[in-house]
């Protein structure tokens, strides 16, 4: 909100200042205006009196000898009767100061008088009951020189001001609520945008990663939302990607602790059944195969852990190596197990030179082909290589049980076991796949699996033609 | 005779779990697979249920579904021991929840445990012509009432509950004394002994050499 206050504070602010600045000073300047031309007024009317008063003196002094007080009275009244006078007040003074007439009762309106010097004409501008502007010169009466004093009442012309101020005040406040209301709606709408964006931010922060903002039109605001929006994207992708990353390692971790407990709670319960009772023959012989058998069970669990470990953690060089030789050495080697099984192994290679590291190629092909021996009775087993373009197709393919469609993708995930009772039986911990699927990553390939569950089973690996030296 | 379904995938532990709880004298029956272990739960009663957690087809989880409603105390055995599982079977409504690898006979104490609590056990355990009256505490051999201190009452219930089970001097003594056995105390011999002599078992409680004693009893 405090944006929105800003935009609103600062432009009604702004308006205020201005319209009040504005309007003040057109008043001041109009009533400037107004009062020059009131004193003119004045003087027009002082110097209008005055010459009156010297004429109609002129004239009686030829029949008299001098201008007595009384004389100026006179004149002065008759002006007053003829309605001479344009002025509120009128007042003559003598050479001393002291009033000799005025045309009004009561106290002395002559005080200016006092200031005259010369022809001067002189003005002040008093406020007692109201304003008026005094001014006042000097009359030549006969061989006396008098004083004349008038006044001009021009209260009107201030309350005129007092009047066009409160309403210029009244003004600015109706334009200040109207005004200000208005703008206030519209920096509300103008921040909205910015509100939204900050509420969006607050709600990714607190895990709703799928937030993002309408972002319509084209300033600046809009701009921001459109980057807001790309990032978090990328934030919503990241936090992904680390859970699956998370929840990865966590499950591995589970199964591996599942995969080790299991064997050792037989080896442990079978073994301390043996020692704390009386048993038959039979019952010892039993027990006693249990733990043998569970116990190989580990054996191949570590073995295979390590392996997966020590690939993750070892840099391995590719190297040029005969694929022929390769392939015919790995048959060679499984060949007895492979009699043992009574399965048969054909070999079929293409001659050729591949990048690889032989000796995880050959770990790879022996976890292969166990898995194929143990997926067919008397099957038939077959280890081929063939060129397709720049790469070497590795496969090893049986006629076993075969692998439902639905399992292919989980086969290569640790522990993954499709037949557990029947993979344990064959010592199997379900990370043979997952070893083979990392040895061929190593090699920049990946597994292909293809089977028809009952009929075959074809797995294979590309390897990429030898660099030329 | 109490019945007990062993519902647990794995072949070898399936079997070590049915031949030690037959030979404590429970009835046993194996379920390899969440499916059998239903269909066999729909069919008949039991008095307890062990329970492995991690089963192909349906997890143990789904399958207290099933057992709910029939009212039959279960313990879950598994080989995820984190704080965060224990307390979801625990929730879900299972009496006790045991980790793998355990031992046989901390899995029978469990069972005692959990029979005892729902009143499985019958009040009258009898071996050869002892009787014991476990709601009185009375231990009668022919007839004539024999005389036992709580902790030699206490040693005779745990023998005739493990009969034919080699019992270590450090498993009587946690059980029957409740504390950690120091090793070279000779309370349990002579405990042993005056035992053997008010119930005239000498020949009935065997010394296991090196390792503690053994009730024979009948089968």
């Amino acid at each position: 909100m405090k944006l929105a206050w800003k935009i609103f504070l600062s432009t009604i602010t702004t308006l205020a200042l201005v319209t009040s600045l504005g309007g003040y000073a057109l008043i001041g300047y109009n009533f400037d205006q107004s009062f020059q031309r009131e004193v003119s007024r004045s003087f027009e009317d002082l110097i209008y009196v005055r010459f009156s008063l010297e004429t109609a003196i002129v004239n009686l002094w030829s029949s008299n000898p001098e201008v007595s007080d009384e004389l100026l009275i006179s004149v002065a009244q008759q002006l007053e009767d003829n309605e001479l006078y344009r002025s509120d007040t009128v007042s003559v003074s003598d050479e001393e100061y002291n009033p000799v007439y005025q045309n009004k009762q009561g106290d002395p309106i002559n005080a200016l008088v006092r200031e005259v010097q010369g022809s001067d004409r002189i003005y002040r501008l008093t406020q007692d009951s109201g304003y008026k502007i005094n001014s006042a010169c000097s009359i030549s009466a006969g061989n006396r020189t008098v004083y004349l004093q008038i006044s001009r009442d021009i209260t009107d012309l201030f309350s005129l001001k007092d009047r066009q101020v409160r309403l210029l005040t009244l003004f600015i406040l109706g334009v200040l609520v109207i005004g200000g209301a208005g703008i206030f709606g519209i920096s509300l709408l103008i921040t909205r945008p910015v509100r939204r964006l900050s509420a969006a931010a607050r709600a990714i922060a607190e895990g709703a990663y799928e937030q993002r903002i309408r972002a319509t039109g084209n300033d600046e605001i809009a701009g921001l939302a459109r980057d807001f929006n790309s990032m978090a994207d990328s934030v919503e992708q990241n936090i992904t990607a680390l859970k699956e990353t998370a929840r990865r390692q966590e499950e591995f971790a589970a199964n591996f602790a599942h995969e080790l407990k299991t064997p050792l709670t037989s080896i442990i319960g079978y073994s301390d059944m043996l020692r704390s009772r009386e048993l038959p023959p039979e019952s010892i012989f039993s027990f006693a195969n249990y733990i043998h058998s569970e116990g190989r069970r580990l054996e191949s669990l570590s073995l295979k852990l390590m392996d997966l470990i020590v690939l993750g953690h070892q840099q391995f060089e590719l190297r040029p190596v005969h694929c022929e030789t390769l392939l015919k050495e790995t048959a060679a080697v499984f060949l007895p197990a492979a009699g043992q099984s009574r399965a048969s192994i054909e070999v079929e290679a293409e001659p050729g030179i591949v990048q690889a590291e032989p000796d995880l190629i050959k770990t790879m092909l022996y976890n292969l082909l166990d898995n194929a021996r143990k997926a067919c009775e008397q099957g038939r087993i077959r280890l081929e290589g063939q060129w397709d373009g720049e790469e070497y197709l590795l496969t090893v393919s049986d006629n076993g049980k075969g692998i439902p469609p639905e399992e292919i993708e989980k086969i290569t995930e640790p522990f993954y076991m499709v037949d557990k009772s029947r993979a344990r039986r064959q010592n199997g911990a379900g990370l043979g796949l997952s070893l083979c699927s990392e040895i061929a990553r190593l090699h920049g390939s990946e597994l292909e699996i293809q089977s028809e569950p009952g009929q075959d089973t074809r797995i294979s690996i590309r390897l990429q033609k030898e660099v030329d030296r | 005779m109490i019945k007990i379904l062993i519902v647990e995938d794995d072949a070898a532990i399936a079997n070590l779990i049915r031949v030690s709880l037959t030979d404590a004298g429970y009835s046993c029956q194996n379920a390899p697979d969440g499916i059998t272990a239903s269909n066999l739960i729909e069919r008949n009663r039991y008095d307890l249920i062990l329970l492995d957690i991690m089963l192909p087809e349906i997890n143990g989880y789904e399958l207290m579904e099933y057992i709910r409603p029939t009212g039959t105390p279960v313990i879950f055995l598994t080989a995820r021991s984190e704080v965060r599982e224990r307390v979801k079977g625990l929730h879900l409504g299972a009496e006790d929840y045991i980790t793998k690898p355990f031992e046989i006979i901390e899995l029978l104490a469990r069972i005692e445990v959990v029979l005892r609590r729902y009143n499985k056990f019958s009040r009258m355990l009898t071996e050869g012509e002892v009787q014991i009256d476990t709601e009185s505490r009375l231990v009668h051999k022919n007839g004539k009432k024999i005389d036992l201190t709580i902790k030699e009452y206490e040693l005779l219930l745990l023998f005739v509950r493990n009969k034919n089970i080699a019992l270590f001097r450090e498993v009587i003594f946690e059980r029957v004394w409740e504390s950690d056995y120091l090793g070279d105390s000779r309370t349990v011999d002579l405990h042993v002994q005056r035992l053997r002599k008010k119930l005239g078992w000498e020949k009935k409680i065997k010394s296991v050499y090196k390792v503690g004693y053994r009730l024979e009893g009948d089968v």
